[in-house]
């Protein structure tokens, strides 16, 4: 081996930048602390901004080009990851950048292992920390605009509540929340502040009593799903869970319960609803804070059950409605295979009438296009 | 196009022309540079910023296969020539940039075409550059991490914009798909997507790019130093390989004869020939004040040649000189053999000599010299032709400069000795057993000059040099003493070097040339003008027409001193020629016996005829333009010795040894002897040591630079720590800073209220305060929607929004209240925080925050419950 000094020169001019990146590297990520910051609950595929804030604790040595690296996932699927940069965080200080996510399904997400991370200066060393602490996201059921049919199945010939706030006079209610613009809408009744907030234009609902109320409820009803152990294989090819189509429609009524909910909601009509799965719960808008938002979480960590119990909850909401009130249940079966029969014949003439029950099986194909999106 | 991209294809294209530039220099191959100049210049313009066209991945593709084979046909074409292949690979490494250069740029393009231009540099560096290049390659380094930042930011910006690019497209086919699908269908189609996540905010603000780069160009300069300390430090085996190019350009031009007959003007060459560093004998820097003769070898024959031009030979070939070749004595030799009583009195200087490569055996020298112990092995006194030679040839390709270290007798006035003594040529069978001046051994067997050397020394054809030789005569008759020889010598000499009667010059183009005649005749009788070697030559015959046996000696003179590395620069333009004229002992004083310059056989004593050399030693004058050229030799000095020719020897003298000696001092560091000793000995050493103490403090002064500029000397301190690992680092990112961070958080959060401590306030005080304050607030119009409209835009009003703040407000000051006590029980009560104790505060700043975030400072009088 000859004494080439001149690679020698070449390897220590190399070898120094290598050595001061990786030493900067790491220091760059001692002493931050990362915060996130997104809304608890939110709709599927409605857009979510996760905002994150990283503290530099330090009393020397701004951090530069920070990534941090958020993986999103649910159990028994592919986590998904996403990397947002601040480029710089000074000393004592903090920075703050965000990323959007569209979160597919219903159900608790997990933000998860975030890793922080940096190449700064020149790049060549990947220096990483992994903030352990996971954080759950609730993703209620995704809302959608229901179909003109849906009147006419649920309701009969007869128009129950008001279809926009624009057609009536302000001082005929009290305001009590805003929604979506629609055709129609008075231009008086936008609410700007949230339409700013939201990005779309949104009008004030006022309340008033509807001409009539119904109470709606969830039969959450889905055979039991076999437990999903993926192999080291399936693992590594990142398989999924197989997802049975009667499940593909327990999601789906879900999802036309949040959206009949909202659509009652903006309608204006005296709403009942209740869940029925392993255990029942009924909301009332006079007994509960948040009233939507409620049911939204409810729904969000509600799991079908194989025995859903439906009849006690129809049986505690009847109580709180009119005996002309409209009982509408969204299920994944049939009403014969639901055995509610029991409890029709109670017929209490300070209840709902049970003669005014309309049961809408999600599994037969007409009902299935009763909510777009 | 983002503005760090075309700062990146702007220090690109730099990093690639300074890659190419080094490599074509390196290789001896301009078309080499000029096609990467093309080509940056090309793509620059045609491809990155006026975007006339692209070169399509797979006809990019296309062109680096052919380049390829074309490389690989040229690379065995030529098996037996190393810098033919190396050629070859150098010409692919730059064909294939250039193709990279017209590809559409993305991340991994740019990473290619650095990678290309470092595997050029090192091609380059293996083949070792000349100092005019060492600039470059610092160029090309400092570029390099300057540009390899900016392919870190733009892949940052890069990565970001594409994936949010190629989701946003995802997403609108899934939109698509959905619409034509029943809300069931969907929903199903929805169970099977995975979450979609984006960033998408990648803008690089000019600050950032100023405030990184600033950071980059600290980190180039500490990572140049500490490139530095890793070279120097990186034990070394073997002796230093220069590369072929270093012989390449340092050759020197040396001839070892002389000819006349040029015409036209005469232009001196600034090729560096050696460098002369002299030290005295307390090892201090020596800088002589007359212009010394640095002697090579002696011509003695003059004869006409086969063209007609007469010229001096030598009287053995130059090749020839393997049998007479003899160690050179020591100094303590001489002086052990009594022989000069005033020898051991005289001032003394080493010598060192750093010659550059030539193909010439000889070497130079001031004369007489003497062998110390760090004189090398390989040079030898060639008794034949009177002169120092080398005798170890190294292979070519590696000959660096030749370092040798010799003792140099002078008087006690610091002036060069006149005279050496004569070395007798026996001409029986023991024919080379000859010392230099009769020391210890055969001394009765010295005999003055005679028989071949005598013969070669004194021949003359007086036919030829009728005006010279009437005129040596002449002056003879004339002088004081004509029967000594030493008298004759000094008014002949004279003659021709104060009469005026003779011009010195180096532009032959008015001179009349009387070709018919021998040139030394035609410059003595007709023209009377010339260089060195005509008066040289002159002299010389008019010394063997008086019956002096004379030879013309060729070697340089004077030099050029440096001022800053203490040495002197010998060119080319300082080669000279002079005369040395044979003493019988009769003819030698007594000054010259007693100081070595006499032996028994008699002397040579030096005669320089030429007028130019009487002006004396030309010392630099400070001005800015000299020191500056003083500087650029030291550099260079400095390239050749301790950056190209750093080996084992060096490393211990000039490094390591001078640690070991400051790791064995005492802590009164610089009162001790041996410390002086060390900081003495720096400048004893050559300037090795001196080196690396300016080294040192450069060093000291980056790393002080470094700390004070915006803190970024920080990471010097971890350094010293014990490095953690990114374990632990990701424990630190976990860990917040509970104990006193909740306190701070505290404060933080109401700072952003407005409610900061006075001066002097205690903790407790400032907590009463802020409670006052906080009674007065109001809540802010909308507070309670704000935040359920964050969850659900549509969601209903809800219970929260009663107006009444006072719930709100008692429970803000309770938690300041709480807080506080906790602070000031931890702070001053010497108290610890158990882990519920910490998430029970964390919660408190995040239920405080929470609640102030409704709260305003309200003049109005605040509602009651």
């Amino acid at each position: 081996m000859r004494n080439v000094n001149l690679l020698y020169v070449l390897a220590g001019l190399m070898f120094a930048p290598l050595i001061l990146n990786w030493r900067w590297a790491i220091a760059s990520l001692a002493g931050l602390s990362v915060e996130r910051s997104y809304p608890e609950l939110v709709t599927s595929d409605q857009p979510v901004v996760v905002q994150i804030k990283v503290k530099n604790t330090r009393w020397q040595l701004a951090s530069w080009s920070i990534w941090l690296t958020d993986r999103i996932s649910k159990p028994n699927s592919k986590s998904t990851k996403v990397s947002a940069l601040i480029p710089r965080i000074p000393v004592q200080n903090s920075g703050e950048t965000s990323y959007k996510c569209f979160l597919p399904s219903r159900g608790s997400y997990e933000l998860g292992a975030m890793t922080v991370s940096t190449r700064f200066p020149l790049g060549l060393v990947y220096a990483w920390a992994t903030h352990r602490e996971s954080e759950h996201i609730l993703v209620a059921p995704r809302l959608g605009d229901m179909h003109a049919r849906w009147q006419r199945i649920a309701y009969g010939d007869k128009r129950l509540g008001i279809h926009s706030a624009g057609r009536h006079k302000h001082n005929e209610g009290e305001f009590y929340a805003v929604r979506k613009w629609q055709s129609g809408d008075s231009q008086r009744t936008i609410h700007w502040r949230s339409s700013a907030k939201i990005g779309d234009l949104a009008v004030k609902q006022f309340e008033k009593k509807g001409d009539g109320s119904i109470l709606l409820l969830l039969d959450f009803w889905a055979p039991e799903r076999p437990e999903f152990k993926p192999s080291l294989l399936q693992k590594i090819l990142g398989k999924q869970e197989e997802v049975d189509p009667i499940h593909d429609l327990v999601e789906y009524a879900a999802s036309l319960f949040a959206s009949v909910t909202r659509d009652s909601i903006d309608r204006q009509i005296r709403l009942i609803a209740g869940v029925a799965s392993g255990s029942h719960k009924v909301y009332h808008k006079s007994n509960q804070r948040n009233f939507f938002p409620s049911i939204l979480k409810h729904l969000a960590s509600a799991v079908p059950d194989e025995r859903p119990k439906i009849d006690e909850c129809i049986m505690e909401a009847r109580e709180l409605a009119d005996r002309d009130a409209r009982i509408i249940v969204i299920s994944t079966r049939s009403l014969q295979a639901a055995s509610v029969q029991e409890i029709m014949s109670d017929e209490n003439k300070n209840q709902a009438s049970l003669k005014n029950l309309v049961w809408v099986d999600v599994t037969q194909q007409s009902n299935q296009d009763l909510v777009r999106f | 196009m983002q503005r760090v991209e075309v700062w990146l294809r702007l220090t690109m294209a730099g990093v690639v022309l300074l890659s190419s530039f080094l490599l074509a220099n390196a290789l001896n191959n301009a078309t080499l540079g000029m096609i990467a100049l093309a080509g940056i210049t090309f793509s620059l313009l045609a491809t990155d910023f006026w975007k006339l066209f692209q070169l399509e991945r797979f006809l990019a593709n296309l062109g680096l296969l052919l380049v390829a084979g074309y490389s690989v046909m040229r690379f065995f074409d030529t098996p037996n020539d190393g810098m033919a292949k190396l050629g070859a690979v150098g010409d692919l490494l730059v064909y294939l940039q250039v193709i990279l250069l017209f590809q559409s740029k993305t991340t991994r393009i740019y990473w290619h075409i650095w990678v290309l231009s470092l595997l050029q540099v090192v091609v380059a560096c293996a083949l070792s550059l000349a100092f005019e290049m060492s600039g470059l390659l610092l160029g090309y380094m400092s570029l390099s991490i300057i540009t390899i930042a900016f392919i870190a930011i733009f892949r940052d910006s890069d990565v970001a914009r594409n994936e949010t690019k190629s989701i946003r497209k995802k997403m609108d086919q899934t939109r698509s798909a959905q619409r034509q699908k029943t809300g069931a269908q969907v929903i199903a189609m929805q169970q099977r997507q995975s979450p979609v996540a984006f960033f998408d905010r990648t803008n690089i603000s000019r600050a950032w790019i100023r405030g990184m780069l600033l950071r980059v160009i600290l980190l180039t300069a500490v990572g140049i130093f500490f490139a530095l300390v890793v070279f120097h430090s990186a034990p070394r085996e073997n002796a230093a390989w220069y590369g072929p190019n270093f012989s390449r350009l340092n050759s020197v031009g040396f001839s070892p004869m002389i000819q006349f007959g040029k015409r036209g003007l005469i232009s001196p060459s600034n090729k560096q020939v050696m460098r002369v560093s002299m030290t005295d004998d307390r090892g201090k820097p020596y800088m002589p004040t007359f212009e010394p003769y640095f002697r090579g070898i002696t011509l003695k024959k003059y004869q006409k040649n086969k063209d007609g031009v007469y010229e001096w030979m030598w009287v053995t070939s130059p090749a020839d000189t393997s049998n007479a070749k003899k160690k050179l004595l020591s100094t303590k030799a001489v002086i052990d053999s009594g022989a000069h009583p005033e020898f051991k009195n005289l001032k003394r200087i080493i010598q060192k000599v750093n010659m550059q490569p030539t193909k010439e055996p000889t070497v130079f020298s001031m004369f007489p010299a003497f062998r110390i112990p760090t004189t090398p092995k390989d040079l030898a006194f060639n008794y034949s032709n009177e002169n120092l030679i080398r005798t170890s040839a190294s292979d070519e390709t590696s000959k660096g400069p030749f370092i040798y270290e010799l003792d140099v007798p002078l008087y006690l006035n610091g002036d060069q000795f006149n005279a050496i003594p004569y070395v007798d040529e026996m001409g029986n069978s023991n024919k080379y057993r000859i010392m230099l001046d009769g020391g210890r051994m055969r001394q009765n067997t010295v005999k003055p000059l005679d028989g071949v050397e005598l013969g070669y020394a004194s021949a003359i054809v007086k036919s030829d040099l009728p005006t010279l030789v009437q005129k040596a005569i002449d002056l003879k008759a004339n002088c004081i003493d004509p029967t000594n020889r030493k008298m004759i010598a000094f008014t002949l000499n004279e003659y021709l070097r104060d009469s005026d009667e003779f011009k010195y010059t180096l532009d032959f183009r008015k001179v009349e040339f009387d070709e018919t005649i021998d040139p030394i005749e035609d410059f003595f009788a007709n023209h009377k003008s010339g260089h060195c070697e005509y008066f040289a030559s002159a002299l010389a015959l008019m010394l063997r027409a008086v019956d002096i046996p004379s030879r013309v000696v060729v070697g340089y003179k004077g030099g050029e001193p440096n001022s800053v590395g203490d040495f002197l620069e010998i060119r080319e333009r300082d080669a000279h020629a002079w005369v040395e004229c044979y003493l019988r002992p009769e003819d030698c004083d007594e000054d010259m016996r007693s100081t070595g310059q006499a032996g028994v056989g008699g002397a040579w004593y030096r005669l320089d005829p030429t007028p130019a050399s009487i002006e004396g030693f030309a010392s630099n004058e400070e001005n800015l333009v000299n020191q500056a050229g003083d500087a650029i030799g030291y550099a260079q000095m400095l390239w050749e010795d301790y950056v190209l020719g750093l080996d084992r020897k060096k490393q211990s003298i000039g490094l390591f040894e001078p640690n070991r000696r400051i790791l064995q001092s005492n802590l009164s560091l610089f009162q001790n002897q041996s410390v002086k000793d060390l900081f003495s000995g720096f400048s004893q050493e050559g300037g090795s040591g001196a080196f690396f103490f300016r080294l040192g403090c450069a060093g000291m002064l980056v790393v002080f630079m470094t700390y004070y500029s915006d803190r970024i000397g920080t990471f010097f301190g971890l350094f010293r720590s014990r490095l953690k690992g990114v374990a632990q680092v990701a424990s630190a990112v976990n860990a917040r800073p509970i104990e006193i961070g909740f306190y701070r958080d505290m404060m933080s959060v109401l700072e952003d209220k407005g409610l900061k401590p006075a001066r002097g306030q205690t903790q407790l005080e400032f907590a009463q305060a802020a409670s006052a304050k906080i009674g007065s607030f109001s809540l802010i119009e909308g507070a309670e929607a704000t935040e359920i409209e964050a969850a659900d835009p549509y969601a209903p009003k809800t219970q929260v929004d009663s107006g009444n703040p006072a719930p709100l407000i008692q429970e803000s000051q309770d938690l300041i209240q709480s807080m506080t006590d906790r602070f000031l029980e931890i702070r001053f009560g010497a108290r610890e925080l158990k882990s519920a104790d910490q998430e029970s505060l964390g919660k408190q700043v995040s239920r405080l925050k929470s609640v102030m975030s409704k709260l305003t400072f309200s003049r109005t009088t605040p509602k009651t419950a």
